[in-house]
């Protein structure tokens, strides 16, 4: 398998080589553009176009993309590029109605009535209105008080946002009479659509189909964290691996409209998946309600975060909270002897550490060892640097670490590690903060 | 949604389900050539709109520049 980091790479390089092929025309060629306003407005809105279909492509759920750069280093170019793509589009609007004032000699007001009167222009605004509000809800302060399925509905906007702006695009001064950039940039926009099609939708409704999954077990873990057990058929055709995760969607009236995602907190075998989940707000909450026989409607897998990824002789994984269950799944498969497997596991409290006998079972069985840390984090005894890590597993050098945690935990971890000398390529993680 | 609907897709046991089990490398297949299709109508889709696109922009700023520029 080629190396994530390798394909990522190359990924990176075809976006930005097709970045400046999308600019490139038009300060090139064409009728010339006189610099300012008007510059800006051109290439602002060429570079957006072209983001927002990048946006579509890198989120398609496509297995090449998945596997081969990993779903969370996508979610953190989208989370870059997306912000990019709504500032480059306010940027655009408002040097165009600009370069359109000055060339008209007239006042911002009067230029903006004039721009909006032309066709496609009102879908345009709609579109940038709708990119404007999502991006004003993924900013931090406030997506914490925005529930996730509110987020989610923002955000499957998006699609409508992009297919509205299409239209300006394509008629646009800098497309316009350029009939082959014209059909090249159509055929960017159907191709990130068709994949769309093909992973997030086609996909599901063809596992749904094939694998009739079902709600066949819902067990209490802790106060505010259940397991769900589902059943189906030739679920190794998935080829799910433990450390990867799905997007869930249980078909009851009050959950099918948003999608979850969860890691696998087992193995996955041929006829069983299992997840488990704790309650962050209603939504998640009405999960555990969710009557036996659901049908689950489950997108996936994705994740890199497999034992595939190890390169060293020896592991260790380290989970915070919630964060164990796909460390849970991984610990139960890692092929190696158990003496080179160490689990850490970090709760606050012991009722907070869910799964705790299933664990204690799997290391007796192989002789790996799990760590727990509980209690405050100002204990000593719970610290999580490097140097404490290298105290317990003796020398993380020749370990490759897997980490699942708390955004603030995570980071942490993650800094204090990089500090401490661990080659990046070493540390393996899944961040599901959204 | 109605609750009849999800109620019934609880229940039934065989649901949208053939009666000749198609072997995995069928389905693999099949699913080839949907992606295959999927991408050829996104194809043609796409090149009829690039032709069908307007020569000239409504929305031209350029043009103005070099109305301006030739005064």
């Amino acid at each position: 398998m080629r190396p994530p980091r390798l394909a990522a790479t190359i990924v990176l390089i075809l976006v930005w080589l097709g970045a400046a092929l999308a600019i490139l025309p038009t300060i090139s060629t064409g009728p010339p553009i006189r610099a300012g306003a008007s510059l800006l407005a051109h290439v602002s809105g060429m570079a957006a176009g072209y983001g927002a279909a990048i946006m579509l492509i890198l989120m398609s759920r496509s297995p090449w993309l998945e596997r081969g750069v990993g779903t969370a280093r996508l979610a953190r170019w989208h989370g870059w590029g997306g912000r990019l793509v709504i500032i480059l589009t306010i940027v655009h609007a408002v040097s165009a109605v600009q370069g359109w004032a000055a060339t008209r000699s007239t006042d911002r007001m009067a230029a903006t009535k004039d721009v909006l009167q032309f066709p496609g222009l009102t879908a345009a605004l709609v579109s940038t209105v709708i990119l404007v509000l999502v991006g004003l809800t993924s900013l931090r302060g406030l997506r914490r008080r925005i529930s996730y399925e509110r987020w989610y509905f923002l955000h499957l906007l998006i699609y409508l946002a992009v297919a509205l702006g299409f239209a300006h695009q394509l008629a646009g001064p800098d497309l316009a009479g350029r009939r082959w950039l014209q059909v090249a940039w159509s055929l960017l926009y159907t191709y990130a659509f068709a994949l769309v099609l093909r992973w997030r939708v086609l996909q599901p409704v063809f596992q749904l189909w094939r694998h009739r999954l079902r709600v066949e077990d819902v067990r209490r873990e802790s106060p505010d964290v259940m397991s769900v057990r589902m059943s189906g058929h030739h679920l190794d055709e998935l080829r799910a691996e433990p450390g990867q995760f799905f997007r869930w969607r249980f078909l009851t009236r009050t959950t099918w409209h948003s999608a979850y995602p969860f890691s696998l907190s087992a193995a996955p075998t041929c006829d069983r998946l299992r997840i488990t989940v704790k309650a962050r707000g209603a939504g998640t909450r009405r999960i555990f309600g969710v009557p036996l026989g659901t049908l689950v409607f489950a997108e996936g897998p994705y994740g890199a975060l497999t034992a595939r990824r190890r390169r060293r002789p020896r592991v260790l994984l380290i989970a915070g909270g919630v964060g164990i269950t796909p460390m849970r799944a991984m610990f139960e498969v890692i092929d190696l002897p158990g003496e080179d497997v160490t689990l850490v596991y970090r709760a606050s409290t012991e009722q907070d550490l869910v799964l705790k006998h299933e664990l204690d079972e799997i290391a007796e069985r192989s002789g790996a060892r799990v760590v727990y840390l509980v209690g405050p984090s100002t204990d000593a005894a719970n610290e999580m640097s490097a140097r404490a890590l290298n105290r317990i597993v003796g020398d993380l050098s020749d370990h490759d670490v897997y980490l699942c945690a708390s955004p603030r935990l995570a980071s942490r971890v993650r800094d204090s590690l990089m500090l401490g000398g661990l080659p990046r390529h070493q540390l393996h993680e899944e961040r599901f903060s959204f | 949604m109605s609750d009849t609907a999800f109620e019934l897709g609880r229940r039934s046991p065989r649901i949208a389900r053939l009666a000749i089990a198609p072997s995995p490398s069928a389905i693999r297949w099949a699913l080839r050539i949907v992606t295959l299709g999927l991408f050829s109508v996104a194809t043609a889709v796409g090149v009829s709109l690039g032709f069908g696109a307007p020569e000239i922009s409504p929305t031209s700023v350029v043009h103005q520049h070099v109305a301006l520029a030739e005064r």
